[in-house]
């Protein structure tokens, strides 16, 4: 079929169909500058050990507007102007199952929007329902309510000021640890957080660590050095040994104990059959202002001719036991 | 060579005597500073049966005897350095045993109810000998 052109004058002639064409070209005018006008946001989202999030959904609140990112964590995400100059300020909402949902306001000029998502084991929590089982469940678990100690106190939220995750916390103790000799330690998942447990150790009776080999021996430690003076008062009496198992408690929920008895030795298995390494998903999880880290101690008296009994309470406060430990000292230097 | 039997038997007990008296206090005072962590009546068991049997023998004789004329048999001088020695040897290890315990608990975390538990392996044997020498004086007739 061959195409008719006019000849423009025509339209000159013929009014109504020269709105045509004027309606015509606005609209094709518009539609240009309509797509000329938007913005695009472009950014990577990712997990607070900076491994990138798939599937995350980034969405501008209060539209439809929103997108998912790709295998690497990347996302686009193309925002009308019109939307941008009706809806002052612009909040994007990134929110995965397993993360803190973020509400992220856009300035003016932002263009990218790297992202960092933190580890929310309450919302997954809600997830189970759905028979998932998530990784973190399968950490192994410290009994909890923790079995009754001798005594606790909860550690001073300023050690931890400069944490934002669990892993932070986790980094500040160890540090602390580390520089006092608590090289051994393994970890365990608690609701909502971690417990570090430390290699039960012998303290004498005031609960300063022994020195050498004997404050990692589960031999009672004797009389050290032969000496006459020595010799009678282990001759006349008895030698108790005094063992203390430190256990970090770092959660957001409130407890209190079992009530349960637990001996040294189920104690000192605790050492053996946690983790080594804080777990991601645990260490991912974001450390809020609600969060406490507890020491909990047990302490066993281990009479000469007897099984070691947990000593209920303490001769001395917790506090004592951190400050003779110099893990508080340790805490203070970070 | 001969030793009067009544003179023997006066070394005999005088020997046993005083030394189950030093024995007694050291587990008095064992027992004031709770020594045994609370389990005094196992100290005292091991003690009671390891030189009770022989005092109790020697006091028998004594009792019975008491009030009868001193007799003038004599008993071979040998037989009353055997009964006199082996009676110093079976002390001798009970004080050892005792005074061993503290070292035992610092080289193999022995506690001393362990150690007396162990100990009476070698002194029922020991006991057995003691009895039998110095029954001669004390039980023969």
């Amino acid at each position: 079929m061959k195409i008719k052109y006019l000849p423009v004058y025509v339209l000159f002639k013929r009014p109504a169909l020269f709105m045509r064409y004027i309606f015509l070209l606005l609209l094709l005018t518009t539609s240009y500058l309509t797509c000329f006008s938007q913005r695009t946001i472009r950014g990577t989202i990712t997990a607070i050990n900076n491994s990138p999030l798939p599937f995350v959904v980034v969405k501008v609140k209060g539209t439809t507007i929103g997108t998912f990112t790709d295998t690497s964590g990347a996302f686009r995400l193309t925002i009308p102007d019109s939307l941008i100059k009706k809806s002052r300020p612009v909040y994007l909402i990134v929110s995965a199952t397993g993360f803190q949902s973020q509400l992220v306001q856009l300035a003016d000029y932002d263009s990218v929007a790297n992202l960092r998502l933190y580890f929310d084991a309450s919302s997954l929590d809600e997830v189970v329902v759905t028979s998932i089982k998530p990784r973190y469940q399968e950490i192994v678990s410290f009994p909890w309510p923790p079995p009754e100690f001798s005594c606790s106190t909860v550690l001073d939220q300023n050690y931890f000021s400069n944490a934002h995750s669990l892993g932070d916390i986790s980094g500040i103790l160890l540090n602390a640890l580390n520089s006092v000799g608590y090289s051994d330690r393994s970890y365990y998942y608690i609701p909502n957080g971690f417990a570090l447990v430390t290699r039960i150790e012998q303290i004498n009776e005031d609960g300063e660590s022994l020195s050498g080999n004997a404050r990692w021996s589960a031999r009672t430690a004797t009389m050290g050095k032969l000496s006459w003076r020595g010799y009678l008062r282990s001759l006349f009496f008895p030698t108790p040994g005094y063992f203390r198992i430190i256990v970090f408690a770092v959660t957001n929920k409130p407890f209190t104990s079992s009530g349960k008895k637990i001996g040294r030795d189920d104690a000192s298995a605790w050492f053996h059959h946690g983790f080594n390494v804080l777990p991601e998903e645990i260490a991912m999880m974001r450390f809020r202002k609600n969060y406490a880290c507890t020491a909990l101690i047990y302490e066993y008296k281990k009479p000469e001719s007897d099984e070691a009994i947990l000593d209920i309470p303490s001769i001395i406060t917790a506090g004592e036991h951190m400050e003779r430990s110099k893990i508080i000292q340790a805490l203070k230097r970070k | 060579m001969q030793i009067s039997k009544f003179s023997a038997q006066k070394t005999l007990a005088i020997l046993w005597f005083i030394n189950s008296g030093v024995l007694i206090l050291l587990f008095v005072a064992f027992t004031a500073f709770d020594r045994f962590d609370g389990k005094p009546a196992k100290g005292w068991e091991w003690i009671t049966q390891n030189i009770f049997p022989t005092l109790t023998l020697m006091i028998s004789a004594f009792t019975i005897s008491a009030g009868q004329q001193q007799s003038d048999l004599t008993v071979d001088r040998f037989y009353f350095r055997l009964a006199f020695g082996v009676s110093l040897f079976y002390l001798g290890i009970l004080y050892l045993t005792i005074f061993l315990a503290p070292l035992a608990f610092s080289y193999s975390n022995l506690s001393i109810l362990d150690l007396f538990a162990q100990s009476n392996i070698y002194l029922a044997l020991l006991q057995g000998v003691v009895t039998g020498s110095i029954g001669l004086f004390f039980a023969k007739k």
